[in-house]
């Protein structure tokens, strides 16, 4: 037999020593994480607070002159489909890409970021990076591309 | 069939097996080691891949480190390796899926596979082929590797 009972017994009181020691570092630890409840809102996420926007805003603003509409998905995921007239930033490459649509981006009166739904934290993340290299003036289309093609809206590729 | 039984020697001869467990078991521990010391980052991280609801995040985040920790103890000491080999191998193929999983949904998360750094962003599809290569040695100790009793019976 390839794997045994004696197996599942040894993976098992693998898995409760963790169990055990992870809940006794964290019990005496300073500043314990608290059990079966979210973690606060600060935790990982952007320091800075962004307005946020629908997609019937979107519609209205996303094309108007001064404004720029930024896709913080995977430069695949952009390439698969993204709201007409934005311009990929994926988060991950936010280092690589940013310093040649700076001074774009520095133009534009301005800037909402999206990303794939409202699960996902990559365009408040990316609101955070761009506000970081000073720009100003960010909303966050909190309902992204599932809200966006949900409701019908067109789709570029 | 000859170049069978070749194979499987080779894959079940002592050397092989032992370097196997090493590279995972020092692998593992080298991973457990930050996220161990900064479980908030981590649980924040496990957050980000938006898989679990957000009461559960921080179970995970407290435990996962310490099994990486102690399977790799077990690999690089030889006790209870095979158990220990399909722990990391079970564990890489839930990695692998919560990788898959956003990368099709084209969220890029900080990946929290060897540190808490936010820093650690790579594209999903690399981190998922570095993954299947982890699981090599992995599989190669469960369907391979042999029972220090087992060997004791054949002496």
């Amino acid at each position: 037999m390839l794997l045994g009972k004696k197996h599942l017994w040894q993976m098992a009181a693998m898995a409760a020593a963790s169990l055990a020691l992870g809940l006794a570092v964290n019990f005496f630890s300073a500043a314990p994480l608290p059990l079966l409840r979210p973690l606060e809102r600060s935790q990982g996420a952007a320091p800075v607070v962004f307005g946020e926007v629908d997609a019937d805003f979107i519609e209205q603003m996303g094309g108007a002159p001064g404004s720029l509409l930024l896709d913080a998905r995977a430069a695949a995921a952009y390439r698969a489909g993204h709201i007409a007239g934005a311009l990929s930033l994926p988060l991950g490459e936010f280092a690589a890409r940013f310093p040649e649509l700076a001074p774009r981006l520095r133009r534009v009166k301005l800037l909402f970021v999206y990303c794939s739904g409202p699960s996902c934290n990559d365009a408040r993340d990316l609101a955070g990076r761009l506000w970081g290299q000073g720009l100003k003036s960010i909303l966050v289309y909190t309902g992204g591309m599932e809200d966006w093609t949900g409701r019908g809206h067109a789709v570029e590729k | 069939m000859p170049s069978k039984n070749k194979l499987r020697r080779i894959l079940s001869s002592a050397w092989l097996q032992t370097l196997c467990r090493l590279a995972l078991g020092a692998i593992f521990i080298y991973a457990s080691l930050d996220k161990i010391a900064h479980p908030r980052e981590f649980a924040a991280i496990i957050a980000n891949y938006a898989i679990l609801p957000d009461f559960l995040v921080t179970l995970p985040a407290l435990v996962l480190p310490w099994l990486e920790l102690f399977a790799g103890l077990c690999l690089v000491s030889g006790v209870w390796a095979r158990s220990a080999a399909l722990w990391l191998s079970l564990l890489l193929l839930l990695f692998i899926l919560a990788l898959g999983i956003n990368a099709l949904r084209g969220i890029s998360m900080s990946c929290g596979c060897f540190s808490t750094s936010a820093a650690d962003t790579e594209s999903a599809y690399v981190l998922i082929l570095r993954d299947l290569l982890i699981l090599i040695p992995g599989l190669i100790i469960v369907f391979f590797g042999r029972e220090r009793e087992d060997t004791n019976q054949v002496l």
